[in-house]
């Protein structure tokens, strides 16, 4: 059962039957104090009586105070009037001698059940000297039993308006003050049906309103959590595709040479090209792995930072890629303009390596790349610049996406595996520093990594 | 004998395929991106056969395709995703290999398509021994040569696959299908008698652990 619904049942159960309760007290009692009134009129009337018939007679001349039936003549006055004033009235005046249930003085009123209604039942004594006179007063109860149940009639009609126009006022009242909870649940159902989120509507400031608003907040915040993830997994899953393209062109070569070797009747020649080809590629799978691995390794690894001495940094650097720039004839220009910084030496050490690998692979052998520490306010910069092929502008903005190659052809000869850059901008991701690339076709390429000495918090 | 442009970045399996092409005696160019496809097209009018990949420095291969036409093209890379199939055959090209490929796979779908254009070998030569690949008439020097249908078939084979080694198993796959009855040995039995009428007792080898090569250079 739904709220309102609960609320509307436990409203009607219980103001019902107080309502029902208090109409019929209230009818019981205008019939009780009508029963007490003519109770108390039939009383006073036959006190009256008594009394006013012995008056009379003893007002009389003194022998006819004794006449036989003086009693019965002066009453049947009274009795006539009172029978004229309430037909439904009888008053009888009888000789009893002695009374079988009232003494002098006194009075006896009961209502007992004469035939099919109820009967008023007076009786009392004349005074001395007439007391062996009694007076009988009755009178039917009918109208009075007839008036209780009209306004049984009427509490009935009462009650049942007066419930139906409640349930009704109460029902349109509670749907109407429940309605937003009943539309916000409907949106929840939507939204949990994977249909994007309405912000629903808040009018008020009550209880529901605020929910209302939380969970459009919430809604809102989800929905933004929802499309982030969605696009991480688009990333994922397109680095999974290249993972495995990258992986399968050197595999290709490997098995098909492998094949062609087995197979074909090849000459000295052609077996040595197929033999280099198949070691070639190997190293080419085996390298890419080593990224991937190392990507994978930074990827989870916290920061480790530490102060880290410029000169002995640009050093190994150098005694690092001694090699590369050798086989290319290339030169390495550096320039520190800071005594320490601060950073995860292996990683930073990785990323200055990968970027003057990328600008020597760029590079025309014979030229020159720079190599640049500076500081800049909070930050300190590295700078690594070429003067090689450079890029095009669209080419730029896709340039740290793994497996990506400006130029497949021409970097693959020189040996990249195309996880560099993503490598690169993990490392200054966890920096939480920036790198910017500027570059221009047959100029050259700049690459700036900006990191902040301090991070506040680390990513 | 067909003329064949491979337009492929990769150069180990740019070569590898012209290897594997070279054996089965046709002429193959080589283009290594884009660009160098398109020349080869505009200069070329008589290829035969355009083996594509898809993802070109320049150009992708889809781009490259819309400037064919007229000679059949088949899509050879590294991605496998259905999407990525039916887009390269929806396209226009008549095949779609995917990277790692075998050698006998590639050489199938070749002459596959060859056949569907009837630009494949319809008579081959060799050793004083004319094999006529569409009447299925087999002469040596002149004189006719009669097989029996498993004998041809076995000997359709060799040719199909010249220069290239099968074991026994795939000949007898290849050559009578897997519903056949009978082993290694049948083949062994069958070689022997296709060595003794066409005299070809050095061109057709027996590779130890291998199985047969029919070697047009001997």
């Amino acid at each position: 059962m739904k709220l309102w619904q609960k609320i509307y049942m436990t409203a009607l159960l219980l103001f019902l039957p107080v309502l029902d309760v208090g109409l019929f007290m209230g009818a019981r009692m205008v019939f009780d104090y009508n029963i007490e009134a003519a109770k108390d009129q039939a009383s006073d009337e036959v006190h009256m009586l008594c009394h006013t018939i012995v008056r009379d007679i003893e007002s009389l001349p003194g022998v006819q105070q004794l006449r036989e039936g003086i009693v019965e003549e002066v009453s049947q006055t009274y009795i006539n009037y009172m029978s004229d004033k309430d037909s439904s009235v009888t008053v009888e005046i009888r000789y009893v001698d002695v009374s079988e249930d009232v003494t002098m003085g006194q009075q006896l009123l009961q209502v007992y059940m004469g035939g099919d209604s109820p009967i008023l039942y007076v009786t009392e004594l004349l005074e001395t000297p007439y007391e062996g006179y009694q007076l009988y007063y009755t009178k039917p109860l009918d109208d009075f039993y007839q008036l209780w149940d009209n306004l049984k009639t009427v509490f009935m009609v009462i009650s049942l308006s007066c419930s139906v126009v409640l349930a009704l006022i109460l029902y349109l009242l509670l749907y109407e003050m429940t309605y937003p909870l009943h539309r916000l649940s409907m949106e929840v159902e939507r939204m949990r049906r994977g249909e994007p989120w309405q912000p629903v509507e808040v009018e008020g400031k009550d209880d529901i309103a605020l929910l209302t608003d939380r969970f459009n907040e919430m809604a809102a915040e989800i929905q933004t959590q929802l499309e982030k993830l969605q696009k991480e997994n688009e990333i994922k899953q397109q680095l999974v595709d290249d993972v495995a393209h990258e992986l399968r062109t050197p595999l290709t070569s490997i098995y098909g040479y492998a094949e062609y070797l087995e197979k074909a009747r090849c000459s000295e020649e052609e077996r040595l090209e197929a033999l280099e080809y198949i070691m070639m590629e190997s190293k080419r799978l085996s390298h890419m792995g080593q990224e991937l691995l190392t990507m994978a390794i930074y990827r989870e690894d916290e920061l480790n930072r530490e102060e880290i001495d410029a000169d002995g940094f640009v050093r190994d650097l150098s005694s690092m890629l001694e090699g590369t720039l050798h086989e290319r004839r290339l030169r390495l220009q550096r320039s520190v303009g800071i005594k320490t910084f601060m950073g995860d030496r292996a990683m930073l050490i990785c990323l200055a390596r990968n970027l003057i690998e990328n600008a020597a692979r760029a590079s025309e052998s014979g030229s020159t790349i720079q190599f640049y520490i500076w500081e800049e306010g909070d930050n300190v910069c590295l700078a690594v610049q070429d003067h090689g092929i450079g890029m095009e502008e669209q080419e730029l903005e896709r340039i740290t996406d793994a497996f990506y190659r400006v130029d497949k052809a021409r970097s693959r000869s020189n040996g990249g595996a195309g996880i560099g850059l993503s490598l690169c901008a993990l490392i200054v991701r966890k920096h939480a520093g920036t790198m910017e690339f500027e570059s221009q076709p047959d100029v050259g390429t700049t690459v700036t990594v900006t990191l902040p000495k301090e991070i506040k918090n680390e990513v | 004998m067909a003329r064949i442009l491979i337009v492929e970045d990769e150069k180990p399996i740019n070569q590898l395929m012209k290897q594997n092409l070279v054996l089965q005696n046709h002429q193959v160019l080589q283009a290594f991106d884009g660009k160098q496809a398109l020349e080869i097209l505009d200069s070329r009018a008589d290829l035969d056969l355009v083996i594509l990949d898809i993802m070109l420095p320049y150009m992708s291969g889809l781009d490259i395709i819309r400037e064919i036409h007229d000679v059949p093209v088949m899509f050879v890379t590294a991605r496998d995703g259905i999407q990525d199939k039916l887009k390269g055959l929806t396209s226009g090209a008549e095949d779609y290999l995917v990277k790692p490929f075998d050698m006998l796979e590639l050489i199938a779908r070749v002459n596959l398509i060859l056949k569907r254009y009837k630009k494949d070998t319809s008579v081959f030569e060799l050793a004083g021994v004319r094999v006529d690949l569409v009447s299925q008439k087999v002469t040596k020097d002149g004189e006719e040569v009669t097989l029996t249908p498993q004998e041809w078939s076995l000997l359709e084979v060799l040719i199909r696959n010249v220069n290239i080694a099968l074991s026994r198993d795939r000949l007898l796959n290849m050559a009578w299908g897997y519903d056949f009855e009978g082993d290694a040995r049948t083949v062994d039995v069958h070689i022997v008698k296709l060595r003794k009428k066409l005299g070809w007792e050095n061109q057709i080898k027996t590779l130890y652990k291998l199985g047969y090569r029919l070697e047009t250079n001997v």
